[in-house]
């Protein structure tokens, strides 16, 4: 028989509040519709707390009865769960066929010392095939059988492994503060103040408000635009510094103490202040690899990495930051302790020269007559040419990045958009290969490849421009 | 590659055209609702109705004109380790599958397709599908067939 297990009794908890949040809307409906009907003189008010206290017993039972009918247990080499107070649901997973565990908690979950289990298999179901709440001790000991059951075979194998393993690269404050400076995230801070701005008028005291008014309408009726300019100029400073400090403390609550470990045959990534989070890689889940080398970033000696991974956590494929900045020097030690089995050396096979001026030609095209476009219509617009000989020189670094290489076990390409990306791509993963050619390449044997791996509904690729055709029918 | 590859059915010009034209209709449809039901009093209004009507212009031209080239360029070849498939007139492009990655092949055909006995098959991998169109429905059915069967023996 089965020896089946409850969650955590937090589950009630959090199953209340789940309730009322969900429920809280159609109760106030139902009371404000109903409460008028009710005469004084049958009770009224009375009856409406009634009502309310009735409402809350039975969301009290409802969490309670559904917390004590989901139950699970492991049996072997798999794990049972069943849950449902009125539909009841069983699932039987098999070891094999898991490809993650992630564990995770928030602020709340950590007072009362709970973590949330979270098991995934390939299959593009939009939610975890099994997702519990277990105290400490026991997420980590069914995520430890879960992880080694199906390894067992070779058992010896792993204590030979085990002297060297647990290598780990941790991201230091200081490089977390360059990457709070350098991402994008600086745009969502200037967005939430924009967002709090028209909520600020609300909360202000009227005193203060038309005092402001008045100063801010004496600066702009001022005679002297200087002092506008002025008054804009501040203005955005103190947002651009204010959104500078929301974007550190983000950055620095999510990815707080990033630290990657290498044990085996999966990558463990943890980080987070307030909100812990594990997140398990099974390394031959890896599809690819990618080494971003941002614009600012590159010449600062940082870059980030991504992997490519199949059906690990919410999609069939995601892409994981697995590395969020580091410095030059760690790509070596990266490669070498975290994934060895992607430490290639590869030889580049860049855009023929050839190519060169067809790229330009066709690059700057389009650009050139949205241009024209702009100096008929826009007043004082042919200023616009002046962009002209950065975008033809921002082509050629373009085209001087487009580089393919191709070995037995991996393809890796290089590119750059904004960023400049080098992508290893696992080829026992590559789903298909496309070269494009249109009628002017061909007459120059130049065209464009392309490789798809698995991704979400639409799939993923991967492309790089302007190769030597030849190269590329070796590849076949 | 030296491998004669094979080619899709003969009434896939026919197809070409007979689709084309149909949407020609639906955008002439449109165009023409367009002319009578707007009052032309402002610039986009013009700008707009004149897209259609070019749009409807060069879907009629592909659907007269490309179908024959379309027919010529459209080759296919399937062995057991690869799908191979050639085709564009303006962009060349040639697709290889291989074939461990094929999750499932797809027929599928329609009214018009079906009386001219021919079939759509669609062979979807993890990343996004490819579709070989206008086959003989024997042939069709035969390589679906031919396709599932070599998936399976790789899996075992």
């Amino acid at each position: 028989m089965r020896e089946l297990k409850h969650q955590h009794k937090y589950v009630i908890f959090s199953g209340i509040i789940v309730f009322i949040k969900d429920s809280i809307i159609p109760l106030f409906v139902i009371l404000a519709s109903v409460g008028k009907k009710i005469v004084n003189k049958h009770g009224g008010k009375y009856i409406l707390v009634l009502l309310v206290i009735v409402f809350f017993v039975l969301i009290i039972g409802l969490a309670i009865l559904k917390w004590k009918r989901n139950v699970y247990s492991i049996e072997g080499e798999s794990i049972y769960i069943k849950d449902g107070i009125f539909k009841t649901h069983e699932r039987v997973l098999h070891f094999s066929q898991v490809h993650s565990a992630d564990i995770s908690s928030s602020l709340v979950q950590r007072l009362f010392n709970v973590y949330k289990l979270e098991i995934d298999t390939a299959g593009g179901d939009d939610k975890s095939e099994i997702s519990i709440l277990l105290p400490r001790d026991e997420a980590m000991e069914i995520k430890n059988i879960v992880f080694n059951k199906h390894k067992k075979e070779d058992e010896n194998k792993e204590q030979v492994l085990q002297e060297e393993s647990t290598k780990k690269i941790t991201s230091s404050l200081n490089d977390l503060f360059i990457m709070a400076t350098l991402s994008g995230r600086i745009l969502v801070g200037f967005f939430i103040i924009i967002a709090f701005y028209s909520k600020i008028d609300d909360v202000l005291p009227k005193e203060f408000k038309r005092r402001v008014q008045v100063y801010s309408e004496g600066v702009i009726t001022g005679a002297k635009g200087i002092s506008v300019i002025k008054y804009v100029v501040v203005l955005v400073f103190i947002m651009i510094v204010i959104s500078w400090i929301i974007s550190i403390i983000v950055t620095i609550i999510k990815y707080y103490n990033f630290t990657v470990t290498r044990e085996e045959d999966i990558i463990k990534l943890s980080y987070g202040l307030f909100d812990k989070k594990e997140v398990t890689i099974p390394i031959r889940r890896i599809q690819s690899l990618i080494i971003i080398e941002g614009i600012i970033k590159k010449p600062l000696g940082y870059f980030s990495l991504n992997v490519e991974t199949i059906g690990y956590g919410k999609d069939k494929g995601e892409s994981t930051m697995i590395c969020p900045i580091a410095r030059r020097r760690m790509l070596n030690k990266f490669f070498e302790d975290i994934l060895p089995e992607m430490n290639i050396t590869y030889d580049l096979r860049k855009s023929p020269k050839k190519a060169l001026k067809a790229y330009m030609f066709f690059r700057s095209l389009d650009e050139f007559v949205l241009m024209a476009i702009i100096a008929v219509f826009v007043p004082y617009g042919y200023y616009i040419f002046i962009t002209g000989p950065f975008l033809v020189f921002w082509h050629y670094i373009k085209f001087n990045d487009n580089g393919l290489y191709y070995a037995d076990n991996f393809v890796v390409m290089t590119y750059r958009s904004l960023s400049k990306k080098t992508v290893i791509i696992n080829k026992e993963c590559i789903q298909s290969t496309e070269t494009l050619q249109n009628i002017f390449q061909k007459k120059k044997d130049i065209a464009k490849y392309k490789v798809a791996i698995a991704g979400d509904i639409l799939g993923k690729s991967y492309e790089v421009e302007y190769m030597d055709i030849n190269y590329l029918k070796d590849i076949g | 590659m030296g491998v004669i590859m094979r080619k899709i059915s003969q009434y896939s010009q026919k197809m070409w055209t007979i689709y084309g034209l149909i949407a020609t209709m639906i955008f002439l449809a449109i165009g023409v609702t367009l002319n009578v039901l707007l009052d032309f009093n402002a610039k986009w209004k013009y700008i707009l109705t004149c897209s259609i009507y070019g749009i409807t212009l060069i879907i009629l031209i592909d659907s007269l004109l490309m179908p024959k080239y379309k027919y010529k360029k459209f080759e296919y070849d399937i062995d057991e380790e690869k799908i191979i498939l050639n085709y564009g007139v303006f962009i060349e492009k040639k697709v290889i599958i291989p074939m461990r990655r094929v999750q499932y092949v797809d027929t599928e055909q329609g009214i018009i397709l079906r009386k001219y006995k021919l079939i759509n098959l669609t062979i979807h991998t993890a990343g996004g599908q490819h579709e070989i169109p206008y086959l003989e429905s024997e042939i069709g059915n035969e390589i679906q067939l031919r396709i599932a069967k070599i998936v399976q023996e790789k899996i075992i």
